[in-house]
């Protein structure tokens, strides 16, 4: 069925209805509209039509913020969070810039050496040692050491440092060695006087048992078997 | 008991900037609801956000307690809204295109919700800039008539007859979503 069509000038009571639409009549402005809407068919079409166009209005939703801002954090922002946005505020370039500056900041931190020689082709080298000064530097700095030296003076302390390591080594090993030496001692004289012991011990069981054969034994057998010579 | 807006805000401009944070908490997402629908672009959105509280906080000693905070809030969030609008000239989408959109889609009966909602969007920001205004601070924001004429300083009659034109110019465009909603 095709719908009536409603004059485009709007009923004087049109601001009545965007209250009522929105709930913001009193109960008896209220009333009072809704008897009107029985006798305009303006205000009627309107309203079925602007309830739709709210129901459609609805559908329109939309995501959560998505970076809630912590109070404090607005007011006094942290460090993080301002070398975020610092970042975020550069340009490409900025950035490249950024990351060389950093690189190059390593590799002096580290003393990254790329030496290059036809024969040799390239040689990395690095370390945390400070880099040999370039001569005219050296030569106006007096009393500062060279890279030569400070290697050789560390090549002695490490000599100084192993020497007196290995003589404490030596020394517990010298330590270590008499006592095993006198645990050994103690173990072997108190094997000697067990040894001993026992073998009194066996000697006299033994002669014991000797004693027995010759007397005891020997003489029972040889009164009933044999002759004192043994056959 | 939770401090009302006014009360913090007095807070605040006694020098408790923690205070102030408490505002942003609880205001950063409408106003970013506002700038979201304001300008139909996220990243806008958050942009103005930042600069709404920024201006806010600059401003905290110029907030003289007459208007409600929120209403203040929402006057500064809109200003950068119409500052944003200005310079990216994000204007609303063509009527002409809006109908041709109308008019192809009345052939279907049943739509996705996400379709309904992008088919809105786009009618709401093919809408004159007061009446968008006005739709979204009482629509999306559940403000009264009277804080909507109170932010955007014009009579109560003036708000609600602007509702009205825009839900008239809303029911044009979204005449083919009515077997849908």
């Amino acid at each position: 069925m095709k719908e009536e069509k409603m004059p485009s000038v709007p009923c004087k009571m049109s601001e009545t209805l965007i209250g009522y639409l929105y709930g913001e009549l009193t109960s008896r402005e209220a009333s009072a509209f809704e008897e009107h809407v029985k006798m305009c068919a303006q205000c009627a079409h309107d309203l079925r039509d602007f309830m739709r166009v709210r129901r459609a209005l609805a559908e329109w939703r939309i995501a959560p913020y998505p970076n809630p801002m912590l109070g404090e954090d607005v007011v006094r922002p942290n460090v993080r969070q301002v070398a975020r946005q610092l970042w975020r505020a550069l340009p490409a370039w900025g950035r490249a810039a950024c990351g060389m500056a950093a690189v190059l900041l390593l590799l002096a931190l580290f003393n990254v050496q790329l030496e290059w020689a036809p024969e040799r082709g390239f040689r990395f080298r690095a370390s945390l040692l400070p880099a040999r000064a370039p001569e005219s530097a050296r030569s106006s700095a007096a009393p500062a050491l060279d890279r030569r030296q400070i290697l050789a003076l560390i090549e002695e302390r490490i000599r100084d440092a192993e020497e007196r390591q290995q003589k404490a080594l030596a020394a517990q090993l010298e330590e270590l060695a008499e006592r095993l030496r006198r645990e050994q001692q103690m173990t072997l004289t108190g094997f000697a006087e067990n040894w001993e012991a026992t073998q009194r011990t066996q000697w006299a069981l033994l002669l014991r048992e000797l004693e027995r054969r010759r007397y005891g034994a020997l003489t029972f057998a040889d009164l009933f078997f044999s002759g004192p010579d043994g056959n | 008991m939770e401090l009302n807006d006014e009360a913090i805000v007095e807070r605040a401009r006694n020098g408790e900037t923690e205070a102030f944070g408490l505002l942003v908490k609880r205001w950063e997402s409408r106003v970013y609801g506002l700038a979201l629908r304001m300008l139909g672009h996220p990243e806008d959105a958050r942009e103005v956000v930042q600069e709404t509280f920024l201006a806010a906080f600059q401003r905290l000693h110029q907030f003289r307690g007459r208007a409600r905070f929120s209403s203040w809030l929402y006057r500064i969030a809109l200003n950068c809204c119409y500052d944003r609008l200005r310079e990216r000239r994000t204007e609303p989408v063509p009527l002409e295109e809006a109908e041709g959109l109308a008019v192809e889609e009345k052939v279907l009966s049943r739509i996705h919700q996400k379709q309904v909602a992008e088919r809105v969007r786009r009618a709401v920001r093919a809408l004159p800039l007061e009446m968008r205004q006005v739709l979204i601070l009482k629509e999306y924001e559940g403000l009264t008539f009277e804080e909507i004429a109170e932010i955007l300083d014009i009579p109560v009659s003036t708000a609600k007859t602007r509702l009205y034109a825009g839900l008239d110019h809303l029911r044009k465009r979204l005449d083919w979503l009515k077997d849908a909603v």
